[in-house]
């Protein structure tokens, strides 16, 4: 206690400043409107500035959640979109014949958890499995177009090929002139692919858009593919030779939607079963 | 401090005081700079006096002028950190053999060297605190500190000018 008065006899002077000060601020604060204004709005700006950077951080740490939430979001839309179309398209035909069914289509968010672009044959590693009703088979896209299917399964992964593979074959269409063709990559360069079989009496443009076409039965129609980059005859004249640059950015993917088509296993027995018919 | 300092001394306040109130405090260049000539009542206090007893007469003081501006506690406020870096001031301009007792904060006593550094540096403090608060928006501080800058001048010159018609050059 001695010690203590003995501190502050010592700096006497300097706390009966601050206690003078502090009378003097009061005072102010009493008797002066300008003053007390802007003691009262600079403080709320303060306390409102503090707040609002409290949220930021907030904001800050909630952002993965956010991400994924946006993704589950996102891959809702889609479904909803792509019956919808599918439902639109139908409309406008033959009104008597039964609409297709509502939800053909089902989509899954995965993350991408491993991913090549460098090899001839690339795969993706993907964070659903068979827990989350994944099946080979299924098809992948991401929100700018195109990846690929699923190839295998375990419980809780998937991997999946990549379009950027040898053996994966695209079947798309021209959505301009709507001309069919397959779109195949040939390796090196992770954002250009070929589009084969278009004949040469048709008129592809540079720029054209590329979606993938009714006729496949793992992804639905009217996705991205990509654009027409480049386009010359081929040698033997036959086809078209076209190079196409893709819409998905294959070294910067993170979350991809696995597309279910519930009709796939209906559609193949079907095709199947027509081709061994016609073979006997 | 004998009688006869004493009576000088109060005499010297209220000649600043009055002086101030009657003439000084009506004057102003533009609308920069002021005069606030009673702070030499604090700024001219002896050396040697208390600065506990300084602070709470600069507060007096300060009360006064606030009940002329009508604007009570800021010229109170500026004049109790007057008070308190006066002593500070004090320390840090000591010449070099200390403070004797028969000097006195005077341009004949002191030399105008020791004086320009003892009073400018308290007028500028004093005038930016007052001229920050009266326009209690810190948006408009280059205008305050515009106005301490050239209120500094106009009050060291009101202070040294009344000083040296009251006391001469009495040393």
């Amino acid at each position: 206690m001695g010690s203590l008065f003995q501190f502050l006899f010592k700096y006497r002077l300097f706390f009966l400043f601050v206690l003078l000060e502090l009378l003097c601020s009061w005072l102010i604060l009493n008797n002066n409107a300008n003053q007390r204004i802007a003691f009262i709005s600079s403080s709320n700006s303060a306390v409102a500035k503090v707040l609002s950077l409290n949220q930021k951080v907030q904001d800050y740490f909630a952002l993965q959640v956010i991400n994924s939430n946006l993704a589950e979001e996102n891959a809702r839309l889609n479904a909803e979109l792509t019956n919808a179309r599918l439902q639109l398209d139908k409309m406008g035909m033959d009104t008597t014949q039964p609409l297709i069914e509502m939800g053909q289509y089902t989509f899954k968010v995965a993350k991408v958890i491993n991913n090549s672009v460098s090899r001839i044959n690339n795969y993706l590693t993907l964070d659903k499995g068979t827990a989350d009703g994944i099946t080979k088979g299924m098809g992948v896209i991401s929100p700018a177009g195109v990846v690929g299917s699923i190839l295998v399964c375990s419980e809780h992964f998937s991997t999946a090929t990549s379009l950027l593979h040898s053996k994966m074959l695209i079947s798309a269409e021209i959505k301009r002139i709507s001309a069919f063709g397959t779109v195949k990559w040939t390796g090196g360069d992770p954002t250009i692919a070929d589009l084969d079989f278009i004949a040469p009496h048709l008129e592809p443009q540079k720029g054209d858009t590329i979606i993938t076409s009714e006729y496949s039965s793992i992804l639905p129609k009217d996705i991205m593919v990509g654009v027409i980059d480049q386009i010359e005859l081929a040698q033997n004249g036959n086809f078209y030779k076209i190079k196409i640059k893709l819409a998905t950015n294959f070294s910067t993917l993170g979350y991809v939607y696995i597309v279910e088509n519930k009709y796939k296993a209906e559609k193949d027995s079907l095709q199947y079963n027509t081709s061994k018919e016609f073979n006997e | 401090m004998n009688s006869r300092s004493l009576i000088f001394l109060i005499l010297e306040v209220v000649v600043f005081l009055s002086l101030h109130i009657l003439i000084l405090g009506h004057l102003s260049v533009g609308s920069y700079a002021f005069s606030y000539a009673y702070l030499g009542a604090v700024l001219l206090m002896p050396i040697s006096a208390n600065p506990v007893r300084i602070m709470l007469f600069s507060l007096l003081v300060g009360l006064m002028a606030d009940s002329y501006y009508n604007s009570i506690g800021i010229h109170m406020a500026s004049c109790v950190l007057l008070a308190f870096l006066r002593s500070a001031v004090l320390n840090w301009v000591v010449p070099a053999g200390g403070y004797e007792p028969y000097m006195r904060i005077s341009i004949p006593s002191m030399g105008i060297k020791w004086y320009l550094s003892y009073m400018l540096p308290l007028l500028f403090c004093h005038h930016l605190l007052l001229f920050v608060i009266d326009h209690a928006n810190l948006s408009q501080f280059p205008l305050a500190l515009t106005q301490a800058i050239a209120s500094t001048a106009f009050t060291f010159f009101s202070i040294m000018f009344i000083q040296l018609s009251v006391e001469g050059t009495r040393i």
